[in-house]
């Protein structure tokens, strides 16, 4: 078999590069493998059943915990025990767009330049300014609703949906940062809005989404992780849109093709890929002309590592053992203590969050780490379900609704910074349930260092529960999970400094792509994928416009 | 894309619930507004309740077991204490610490898999109002149109 | 007018208001079937178009039961108006004027594309009135006339007793929530004008032609061509699109469009449930279809009349697990069947 592009993986980065080459050449020849297979969206019964019991069916696609004494897992740790890859990604069609929660954020210019600023890594080998457009593209593909009046960023379109206002619940919080003069905002939401009239009269602002779509509208429904309305953007649903009518002739997409290895012609050139088949179990060759490997930033790192020849010893791309390193993620917190008296009957109306905060996602704190704070849909505790289901009478319920006995919660997350050392690699021979070969990490870090940092977040974060009357003394619980594992296969001006150059071309290697979080230089206090799609967007058009092979 | 519903294949080969016993789980579900006073309109949601039966079914054949045999237990129980003893037990006689694994008894079904799941539904169908707020996960509130009322409460209004 | 007058009058007004609704009901099935007899692997411009004509006559069947509810009525979706086919659409015992050929449930096929031409064609054309009514000396209306009627009864009623009319309770209709694919916003029915609107919408979306004037054409200028059903289904049947420079008049002159007949579910016609052996898969298959299609149409029918929530699930649930299924029985070969007929649902009211 022989194709013009492989793209390895079918999530967010995929899809915006599959659909930007088709735009281009409606003839193209774009062959996509993806490992997993298909999960049944916005199916009506499952949804119920995640209502039931927050079970969605794709969560079997993820990576089982790490092995224990007694009970057989999948992948290792080395090092800091918490980074977990469980629930982390989605090996399925749509990757992990399935399960993600669509928090769409830009970078922030200093982002761009954390060796400058901080000495910290590398300097990204372009800025802002030169996303800014894709990202505008990108806030389109994804079908964003957001605050295009938010000054925190030079924007030069409108987000395509309005922004979701304030809930009641999160008042309490904004009042109580608006008395600890802390900046907050709207979250920008992957959340189908409702398209706005035009007219001569009175034009809609450039950017403003005008047509109505196929794919519906966000009803507030509140069981995002299921959307039964597909209104949460997961690749899936757009990739079907690709497929639906044939009308591509050379787009194909395989499932269960589980990619082994890239096949090397000579040192600047790959010619193929090897995958074999879940179903029959047979290996298989693809030539192509082009590679994109757009699999999530964990497995585009290591198919580069267990792709090898003479030229390529350790790896393809790896002649300065970079690629797999600089592993970083988001360490998710949630800062949580005891709510006073609930009088206004705050609950949860929403399953995403509406407010938060970029005040600290800032120059001034780029040095010791930059942070997020995110007033969660259930910010205070109150389930009412919950509460009916364990018996309580009706007048209990009020007590516990509008008493004191509920806890009030702060999320965030934070940027630590990639270190050497800390790095991802294959555990040949050794394979998961999806048939990939098991993950070993490597990552170590100064807990004394982030302890101290965190107990400045903390301090920053007091004054906030103390306006709301609230007497915030624990710590936070903290999560390492992967979900925002990024860096392993870093983008850089100099090829001894990195994996992959400014158009995403892996270093020394004419035809290879990485569209994946390791292309990241560094992360940002930030979730990764508006910017990843970005970065797709902007790998198509170079592509399409004859750059590159 | 069309995408087949998703049905377990036992579930295709199973005959529908009676009337008596779809009857039975709706009065359990009735009764889970009586319980907690809820003030929604309880009769609209009838047709949505009986699609609601017909896919728990559909996802796992077990359900239909634990439906007829739900039903037959509370009607004897209902029999055997009168109606509103028999829902007390069913909704408030309940552990300290929610149960896992293969019920112990026919009331710990009758109570996971009937009463729980029924409290959730009705909840999200619109019993949830009856606490103060206008949104609910599993309620379908709407969308976030200009000009419209915010489809939640609002910060502020 | 004199109480008793206006009584009367707005009774037969939700008659014709309650027949509106049950005529885009009826054109459903026909669109659905036909549309899911497109072999998914071409005609994908074809398949388009009708899915788009579906999708606005759903919207006219919500825009028609909110004028209904907005003037007080309750409108009845059930057992004894659902449409059986083959469908003649009449109007007090007569067919209409325009509507005198019968309406199948069959596969997507040239004399189908004309069909739905016909159910389609805007007014005027010539018809010999006179030829359908050789008994009674009463002409029977065109669906246009039949609209119009109707607007002129929401006209005169609202005029002679301003603020009596639209009395309904505005919770009962469904509003833009419930609308997102296009094809015209699903409004809400207050007074009069929002009613002409609604209707109007109905019979434009219908009939209504592009922008041929010069002055019109230039105001569109880089729009995609909207065009009424009766268009779209022309385009599939001449294959070949409509260019803005067309006559409305006259058949398309613009790009062709692929049209392959024989690239279909080879169904059979109006297929009853009585067609199907007891005990065949296709009956079986049928049965659990119209089940499906009995509840969806039961939550419809709640949510028009009071529980405007009740459409997600009807559309949700109900529609999805239809078309599962009536894939599914198009694919399953007719049991007894020489020429390779293939089944297909029924669409009847099961209790």
């Amino acid at each position: 078999m022989k194709v013009g592009t492989v793209i390895i993986g079918s999530g967010v980065a995929a899809t915006a590069v599959a659909q930007t080459l088709l735009k281009a050449d409606s003839q193209a020849s774009v062959l996509i493998l993806e490992a997993g297979v298909r999960v049944k969206t916005k199916d009506y019964g499952l949804w119920e059943h995640y209502l039931l019991t927050r079970q969605a069916p794709y969560e079997q696609y993820t990576d089982l915990p790490y092995t224990t004494r007694d009970i057989k897992g999948e992948n290792k740790i080395a090092g800091a025990a918490d980074v977990t890859l469980n629930g982390a990604r989605v090996f399925a069609y749509g990757g992990s767009t399935l399960h993600w929660g669509g928090w769409s954020f830009r970078l922030k210019p200093e982002d761009f330049y954390l060796k400058t600023n901080t000495g910290n890594g590398i300097d990204w080998p372009f800025d802002y300014d030169d996303l800014e457009r894709f990202y505008c593209d990108a806030e389109s593909h994804l079908a964003i609703s957001g605050d295009s009046a938010d000054p925190l960023l030079p924007r030069s379109r409108a987000y395509p949906f309005r922004k979701f206002p304030f809930t009641a619940m999160d008042g309490v919080i904004a009042d109580a940062m608006e008395q600890a003069n802390i900046l907050y905002s709207h979250m920008p939401i992957a959340r189908r809005g409702v398209p706005v009239h035009s007219s001569p009269a009175a034009p809609a602002q450039p950017g403003a989404s005008t047509e109505p779509s196929r794919h519906a509208p966000c009803q507030t429904t509140g069981t995002c992780k299921y959307c039964p309305f597909g209104a949460r953007y997961a690749a899936c649903n757009y990739l079907d849109d690709l497929t639906e009518w044939n009308e591509w002739p050379g787009l194909s997409v395989r499932l269960g093709a589980v990619v082994d290895r890239i096949i090397i012609d000579r040192k600047r050139k790959v010619k193929g890929v090897t995958f074999w088949d879940r179903e029959t179990g047979d290996l298989h060759d693809v030539e192509a002309d082009r590679i994109i490997v757009a699999a999530g930033a964990i497995e585009s790192a290591k198919l580069l590592l267990r792709s090898i020849s003479t030229d390529w010893p350790s790896g393809l791309g790896n002649g300065y053992d970079l690629v797999g390193r600089y592993l970083v993620t988001h360490p998710y917190f949630i800062f949580e203590t005891k709510f006073p008296a609930n009088p206004k009957r705050l609950q949860a109306e929403m399953d995403f969050p509406t407010l938060v905060s970029r005040h600290f996602d800032s120059r001034a704190e780029q040095e010791r780490g930059k942070f997020l704070l995110v007033a969660p849909p259930d910010a205070i505790s109150f389930n009412l379900a919950e509460a009916l289901q364990k018996g309580h009478s009706r007048q209990k319920v009020e007590e516990l609704l509008v008493g004191d006995a509920n806890r009030v919660r702060l999320h965030g997350m934070i940027e630590v910074f990639g270190q050497a050392g800390n790095r991802v690699k294959n555990i040949l021979n050794d394979y998961n349930r999806i048939g990939l070969p098991m993950t070993q990490v490597e990552y170590t870090r100064d807990d004394r260092a982030f302890e101290e940092r965190m107990a400045e977040v903390q301090s920053k974060v007091v004054p906030i529960f103390a306006a709301m009357g609230a007497n915030l003394t624990e710590k936070p619980t903290i999560s390492w999970r992967a979900d925002h594992a990024a860096s392993v296969c870093r983008m850089s001006k100099k090829e001894t400094e990195g994996v992959v150059d400014a158009d995403l071309r892996v270093h020394g290697i004419d035809n290879l792509y990485v569209i994946s979080n390791a292309v990241f230089p560094n992360i940002g206090a930030v979730n990764p994928t508006l910017t990843l799609t970005a970065l797709a967007l902007r790998l198509g058009e170079h592509l399409s416009s004859g750059g590159g092979a | 894309m069309y995408q087949r519903k998703a049905i377990h294949p036992l579930s295709q080969l199973m005959s529908p619930l009676t009337p008596a016993t779809i009857d039975t789980l709706w009065d359990i579900f009735v009764a889970v507004g009586e319980q907690w006073s809820l003030t929604d309109e309880v009769t609209s949601y009838r047709l949505r309740f009986e699609t609601f039966l017909e896919n728990r079914i559909a996802i796992s054949p077990v359900y239909r077991g634990y439906y007829v045999d739900g039903a037959v237990f509370v009607t004897d129980l209902v029999a055997e204490l009168g109606r509103l003893p028999a829902y007390n037990r069913l909704f408030k006689q309940k552990p300290r610490v929610a149960p896992s694994g293969i019920p112990a008894t026919r009331l710990e079904a009758a109570q996971r898999y009937l009463a729980n799941e029924f409290i959730v539904l009705r909840l999200a169908l619109g019993g949830f109002k009856s606490f103060g707020s206008i949104n609910y996960r599993g309620y379908f509130g709407g969308a976030n149109i200009e000009g419209e009322p915010t489809p939640y409460r609002e910060r502020g209004k | 007018m004199t109480d008793q007058e206006f009584e009367d009058k707005r009774r037969s007004l939700l008659v014709r208001l309650q027949l509106a609704l049950e005529l885009e009901w009826a054109t459903l099935p026909p669109y659905l079937v036909a549309l899911l007899s497109i072999n998914r692997d071409v005609n994908r411009e074809p398949a388009e178009l009708i899915r788009s004509v579906a999708m606005e006559e759903m919207l006219h069947f919500a825009l028609v039961a909110n004028v209904m509810n907005a003037v007080g009525g309750n409108p009845v979706v059930g057992r004894a108006n659902c449409p059986a086919y083959p469908l003649k659409m009449t109007f007090e015992g007569r067919p209409f004027a325009d509507r005198t050929f019968p309406i199948n449930l069959e596969r997507f096929s040239k004399a189908s594309m004309a069909t739905f031409m016909k159910i389609e064609q805007p007014g005027p054309i010539a018809v010999d009135k006179a030829l359908l009514n050789v008994v009674l000396d009463v002409p029977a209306p065109t669906i246009g006339e039949f609209y119009a009627e109707i607007i002129e009864l929401l006209e005169e009623l609202d005029t002679v007793r301003h603020g009596e009319l639209f009395i309904g309770n505005q919770a009962r209709q469904l509003g833009g929530d419930f609308f997102w694919g296009g094809g015209g916003a699903l409004h809400l029915v207050t007074d009069l004008n929002s009613a002409k609107l609604a209707l109007d919408t109905v019979v434009e979306q219908g009939e209504g032609a592009w922008p041929w004037s010069p002055e019109r054409l230039a105001a569109a200028a880089g729009e995609p061509l909207e065009m009424g059903h009766y268009y779209r289904f022309s385009e599939i049947f001449f294959e070949r699109h409509f260019s803005k420079h067309d006559d409305p008049g006259k058949p398309p002159t613009g790009a062709p469009m692929r049209v392959d007949y024989a690239a279909v579910s080879p169904i059979k016609q109006n297929a009853r449930a009585s067609d199907f052996p007891e005990g065949s898969r296709a009956a079986e298959l049928n049965r659990i279809f119209n089940i499906r299609y009995t509840m969806m149409l039961r939550q419809l029918g709640q949510a028009i009349n009071g529980t405007p929530d009740a459409l997600y699930t009807a559309i949700m649930n109900g529609m999805h697990g239809m078309t599962s299924i009536a894939r599914e029985l198009m694919q399953t070969p007719m049991p007894g069947s020489t020429s390779g007929e293939t089944a297909c649902p029924t669409f009847e009211w099961v209790d």
